[in-house]
């Protein structure tokens, strides 16, 4: 009984070639171009690969910045400070005294003057 | 010359010149459509081939033109025939695969049968019948390799772009599947030559 061999049976395999059952080059050169203006090549600095480092370092500057900006904001002194230390302050106003307090729950400062004359401002 | 006028329809075709990229490419197209077959089936393969080209045309730009259009399409036909499978999730094997009863595979480029004697075309028919049954009772994976090299007549890094493994990986395959496709030949009744087994 004759042996077949593997040289045969790769011709079979080569029998089976599917290609020329593509389409025909115009048909597809049409539908093609028809698709492809739709569709936005890339841009040539797209496939540059950026440095994995220039991402770290990026990456820790935006962290820096956002933890010293929530400090500024958060921290209980900062900003009130501007606010309540008020070094001097002028009455044009007889009055018999001045009274200055801090309002941290309304992060400001309450000046009271007492016993202001509502006239003495325009005798003087 | 050639390699100049490749350089200038790359150049072209990287510019947005969609017929210099038509004609860069359109040599490649009978490989990308039989990889195409081998992974999805015939019923699909124009779609995936059209998906890979429009894909190769949108990364065009990032073409450097250093490794051969072939392998580089191979792979983008690849990624779209994995994406194209995932998306259709059926077991069922490719068409091309199919062992319905049809008549198998194309005798064309096979001798002129007038001129052969009606025992060798009874034997050809079996062995036909028999590779087509060996065939599918081996794995996908050593059976798109077989076809692709032995079919499509891919080189190993095309077939290894077009698979998604190494060079290694498809030469071991190829082995393998060799073997594997003689002892499945033997199962289904063809007496084969030793050597392989």
């Amino acid at each position: 009984m004759k042996k077949t061999s593997w040289t045969e049976v790769a011709t079979g395999l080569q029998a089976r070639n599917v290609s020329a059952g593509r389409r025909d080059a115009d048909a597809f050169a049409r539908d093609f171009a028809a698709r492809a203006r739709m569709v936005r090549q890339d841009g040539p600095e797209s496939r540059q690969s950026v440095p994995m480092v220039w991402f770290k370092w990026s990456a820790v500057s935006v962290a820096t910045v956002l933890v010293l900006l929530a400090g500024f904001i958060m921290w209980p002194s900062a900003g009130v400070n501007l606010v309540t230390h008020v070094k001097s302050l002028r009455v044009l106003a007889p009055h018999s005294g001045v009274i200055i307090m801090d309002d941290e729950s309304g992060r400001g400062t309450v000046v009271w003057v007492t016993g202001m004359d509502s006239d003495g401002g325009n005798k003087g | 010359m050639v390699e100049k006028v490749s350089n200038e329809l790359v150049e072209h075709a990287r510019g947005g010149d969609m017929d210099a990229f038509l004609q860069l490419f359109e040599e490649a197209r009978p490989v990308v459509y039989s990889v195409a077959c081998r992974l999805v089936g015939l019923d699909e393969a124009e779609d995936v081939v059209m998906e890979t080209y429009l894909k190769a045309w949108k990364s065009m730009p990032g073409f450097s033109g250093r490794s051969s259009t072939r392998a580089w399409l191979c792979r983008i036909a690849h990624n779209c025939a994995v994406d194209w499978l995932r998306r259709r999730r059926t077991v069922e094997p490719p068409a091309v695969y199919r062992d319905d009863g049809d008549e198998p595979g194309d005798m064309s480029s096979m001798a002129d049968p007038a001129q052969r004697l009606p025992r060798d075309l009874v034997a050809d028919r079996e062995l036909q019948e028999g590779i087509d049954t060996a065939l599918n009772r081996l794995t996908p994976e050593y059976r798109s390799t077989l076809m692709l090299r032995f079919a499509d007549g891919l080189s190993y890094s095309e077939i290894a772009a077009a698979t998604g493994v190494s060079i290694g990986t498809v030469m071991s395959r190829l082995f393998n599947g060799r073997r594997k496709m003689m002892k499945a030949l033997n199962e289904a009744g063809i007496n084969t030559a030793g050597g392989w087994l």
